[in-house]
């Protein structure tokens, strides 16, 4: 708010001088002097004289008021402007300040300035070091400064002052003294710290970030960075700096691994569309290791006022575990999908809430019910099944109690007749189990068409008839057969001993002639016709009973043979009369056996033993048990041997490894040893050597597997 | 008045019929044995029916010995018709056959045989086994007193 006459003030200067306003002040507040008596030497002179003072007087007046004024605005501005001015007198070291100085540095303006030995402490050393530096240059050499200093005020906080100075010269060149202004720029010293604060934390935060940043210019070069974007890319501060986004050795991949062309480079296609990019999978292969860090890429174009791009903010973050996990996953439910999908079994998830209904297929369903997917989702159990199952069933509740089982179970698995879409009707093998799909309870159901293993079951029992049929046919033919050789072995028994008889009978009566009737060789030829009738008639009883014991049943039972060999033995002992024989017997556990057939066992066994021992003396005979990881009972004896070259002639029958004239047999005792051995599921061997013994060998039970 | 036969050997084979007889003979055992050829020749002379009708039931033979297999009826079937009549049942009949079969010597024990004899192949055992035969039972064994007809009457 001003009033006119401040308005009038402010024109003065160029508004009419000092002088005739104080001459137009002087006539309108002194008009009673045109009445006063003019002084000698003439009263005109002296009243001009007087008025002329008196106008001078009103000019000072005004003088004065103008320079109070003037020093007021001064004052005022340099208040408003916060700027003071002060000069320096080099004569007498008087420094003058202004109120605004005084004001900056805390001081009374009232009270007298301080004389410069006393500048010092108003400043930091600092500060007060590059001042009086400035203050000798200026005043020796007149070089001007313009310095930025920091204050030590008396009242209060630290302050910042901008201070100019310059030498000062008087009419004749010669220097005076320095003069100046004085600003304080405390505000912007606050202004510009807390902005390089800011910066500083900016810096801080971007340096530290963990996503790294890289801000390029609108031809894509790279303007600045932070380390974790050098990190990142694999590159060094010199690779970095300026390098463009078409750059060759940028080599990145796509997040299904195929490679980036240049104008899929993030910067440049921020750049190309003009608009942000949002959570990019991009893979960078590192230079050199060749190892791909995966991140994840946002960007920002950045515009000036005009609209023209101006940067491109590039931030990304380091997300190789994450995309590991999720490839691992990917690549996991590929499989999954695989399995699921190209499995030659039916998969099918049915939803429990929904009663059973289909809500995914896989190819092989589509395949087995020969309909797309679409017409299978949505379907329940019953409408790929006929009305009802073979059993009678209502397949709709029979399968609702199947998925209830499932429920209960956890598992279900169960053949089921199924309907295609055609109307055709198959068996399938059906496998349910209750998974977990995010927390949410479904059935996997598999479906294997058996219409197949069906046919091939039914198949199966066509053949098992004809088998069985085929069977009792066989049965029938070997009965027959058995029959036959019984009355074979009937015959034999009974019609071929008879002539035998008749053979050994009337030779036997011709002997019985006395001498002289029979010549020597007639004699001798009659001893060897019942010789051959004797021996047929041995041979004719071990054949009837060998075949007689191969169609005796087996019966086991739990056997000491021990107590058999005893027996054996003692039944044996004729054989022994007259000869040394030593018998050592050894544990003979028990087992279970047939004890009649078992007994024969030994009793060929031991009776050859005893019978190929005649030539030793002593003969020696150890019987006993070894056990292999079976029993195996054995025979040794020091007698004769054999060739094991023939090993495999021992157990046939009617094959002698001996001659009969050295040792008698027919060669059906180790046959009926075999066969009795066989029967029971065991085995029987020897080992031998000629004229060093011979051990025969057997087992009980058949070799147990392992 | 011819006395009273003592054996009756039922035989089809010649040979051993001759060898039979031979080792009975060598024994001196007996020389009151009669021969039937077969089974049906045995049974005639035992009921006393066709050529044998002459003769008297109640005057049996101290021993039948008895062949297993034998033209028309064999062994068995005349062991069983033996047994089978209260007069003839108490005869002691005696099986010499070559069966050694087991279902020969069940079967034929169990229709009431008295002993079962395998003839040996070997003459010498064959003459030994004779001797003893009818050393047992003509001379130490008792036959019972056979009941004659008016006597079951009695």
């Amino acid at each position: 708010m001003t009033t006119p006459n401040q308005k009038d003030r402010r024109r003065s200067n160029t508004g009419p001088s000092l002088r005739q306003r104080a001459d137009a002040a002087y006539k309108a507040k002194e008009p009673a002097e045109k009445n006063a008596p003019e002084a000698t030497p003439s009263p005109e002179a002296a009243r001009m004289i007087i008025r002329e003072l008196r106008v001078h007087q009103i000019e000072l007046e005004l003088q004065a008021g103008e320079l109070r004024r003037s020093e007021q605005e001064l004052n005022e501005a340099q208040r408003l402007s916060r700027i003071g001015s002060w000069w320096f007198d080099t004569a007498t070291n008087e420094v003058h300040l202004t109120a605004e100085l005084f004001r900056m540095l805390g001081l009374d303006p009232a009270s007298a300035p301080p004389p410069f030995s006393e500048h010092h402490r108003l400043f930091t050393p600092e500060s007060w070091q590059r001042l009086s530096a400035a203050i000798s240059r200026a005043q020796v050499l007149g070089v001007p400064y313009e310095l930025e200093l920091e204050m030590v005020r008396a009242d209060g906080p630290q302050g910042w002052m901008l201070v100019r100075g310059e030498q000062v010269r008087d009419a004749r060149g010669l220097v005076t003294g320095l003069r100046g202004i004085a600003q304080d720029i405390t505000g912007r010293k606050q202004a510009e710290k807390a902005l390089r604060r800011s910066e500083e934390r900016y810096r801080e935060l971007v340096n530290n970030l963990e996503a790294g940043v890289v801000i390029h210019a609108p031809d894509t070069s790279i303007i600045t960075n932070n380390p974790r974007a050098m990190a990142l890319l694999g590159l060094n501060e010199g690779q970095m700096s300026g390098r463009q986004a078409i750059d060759p050795n940028w080599k990145f991949l796509h997040d299904d691994h195929t490679p980036f062309l240049p104008h899929e480079f993030p910067v440049n296609r921020i750049v190309a569309e003009k608009r942000a990019l949002r959570d990019m999978v991009l893979g960078i292969i590192r230079p050199g290791s060749g190892n791909v860090a995966w991140v994840s890429v946002n960007g920002v174009p950045v515009f000036d006022q005009r609209g023209e791009l101006s940067e491109v903010i590039i931030s990304f973050v380091d997300i190789t575990g994450r995309k590991q996990a999720d490839d691992r996953l990917r690549e996991n439910e590929e499989r999954f999908r695989v399995f699921f999908e190209d499995s030659p079994d039916a998969y099918l998830i049915l939803e429990i809430k929904d009663y059973g209904k289909i809500s995914a297929c896989n190819k092989a369903t589509e395949a087995m019910l020969r309909g797309s997917r679409a017409q299978i989702l949505g379907m329940a159990i019953a409408d790929v099944s006929p009305r009802r199952q073979p059993d009678g069933k209502l397949s709709s509740e029979a399968a609702a109690n199947r998925i209830h089982d499932t429920i209960t179970r956890g598992r279900n698995n169960f053949e089921w007749m199924h309907k295609r879409l055609d109307g055709e009707e198959f068996w399938a093998h059906v496998t349910i189990s209750i998974i977990t799909i995010r927390g949410r309870l479904v059935l996997l159901a598999s479906w294997r068409d058996i219409t197949d293993r069906k046919q091939a079951e039914q198949e199966i029992t066509r053949l098992n008839a004809e088998l069985e049929h085929r069977v009792l046919e066989r049965t029938a033919e070997l009965e027959a057969a058995n029959k036959e050789l019984e009355a074979f072995s009937y015959t034999v028994s009974h019609d071929l001993r008879a002539p035998l008889r008749a053979i050994d009978g009337f030779s036997r009566i011709a002997l019985d002639r006395p001498d002289t009737e029979l010549s020597n060789a007639a004699r001798q030829a009659l001893h060897s016709v019942r010789d051959g009738a004797q021996q047929m008639g041995r041979l004719i009883d071990d054949l009837l009973a060998f075949s007689h014991m191969s169609r005796q049943v087996v019966r086991k039972r739990r056997v000491s043979p021990g107590t058999l060999v005893r027996e054996c033995l003692e039944t044996l002992r004729p054989e022994t009369t007259g000869r040394r024989v030593e018998i050592s017997t050894g544990e003979l556990p028990g087992c279970e056996a047939d004890e009649a057939l078992l007994k024969l066992v030994w009793m060929n066994l031991l009776s050859n033993a005893l019978k190929y021992t005649r030539p030793r003396d002593p003969a020696q005979i150890e019987i006993g048990c070894r056990n292999d990881g079976e029993q195996v009972y054995f025979v040794r004896d020091n007698g004769v041997g054999f060739n094991m070259a023939y090993a495999d002639k021992l157990f046939g029958v009617f094959q002698r490894l001996h001659r009969a004239e050295d040792f008698e047999g027919t060669g059906v005792g180790l046959a009926t040893a075999q066969r009795i051995i066989h029967r029971h599921g065991g085995r029987i061997w020897a080992e031998a050597e000629v004229d060093q013994g011979a051990t025969f060998f057997f087992t009980l039970e058949p070799r147990k597997t392992s | 008045m011819t006395p009273p036969i003592e054996i009756l050997l039922v035989e089809d084979n010649p040979s051993d019929l001759k060898l039979t007889l031979h080792a009975f003979e060598v024994h001196k055992l007996t020389n009151k044995i009669q021969v039937a050829r077969d089974g049906e020749e045995a049974l005639d002379f035992i009921f006393c029916r066709e050529a044998f009708s002459d003769r008297d039931i109640t005057c049996p033979p101290k021993l039948i010995l008895l062949d297993l297999k034998l033209p028309k009826i064999d062994g068995l079937e005349v062991l069983k018709a033996i047994r089978g009549d209260p007069r003839t049942s108490t005869i002691p009949v005696v099986m010499l056959t070559s069966s050694k079969e087991e279902r020969d010597i069940i079967a034929s024990y169990q229709l009431g045989v008295n002993s079962y004899i395998v003839k040996p192949v070997d003459f010498d055992q064959f003459t030994e086994a004779a001797r003893v035969l009818g050393l047992y039972w003509l001379l130490l064994n008792h036959p019972p007193v056979v009941p004659t007809p008016t006597a079951a009457k009695g």
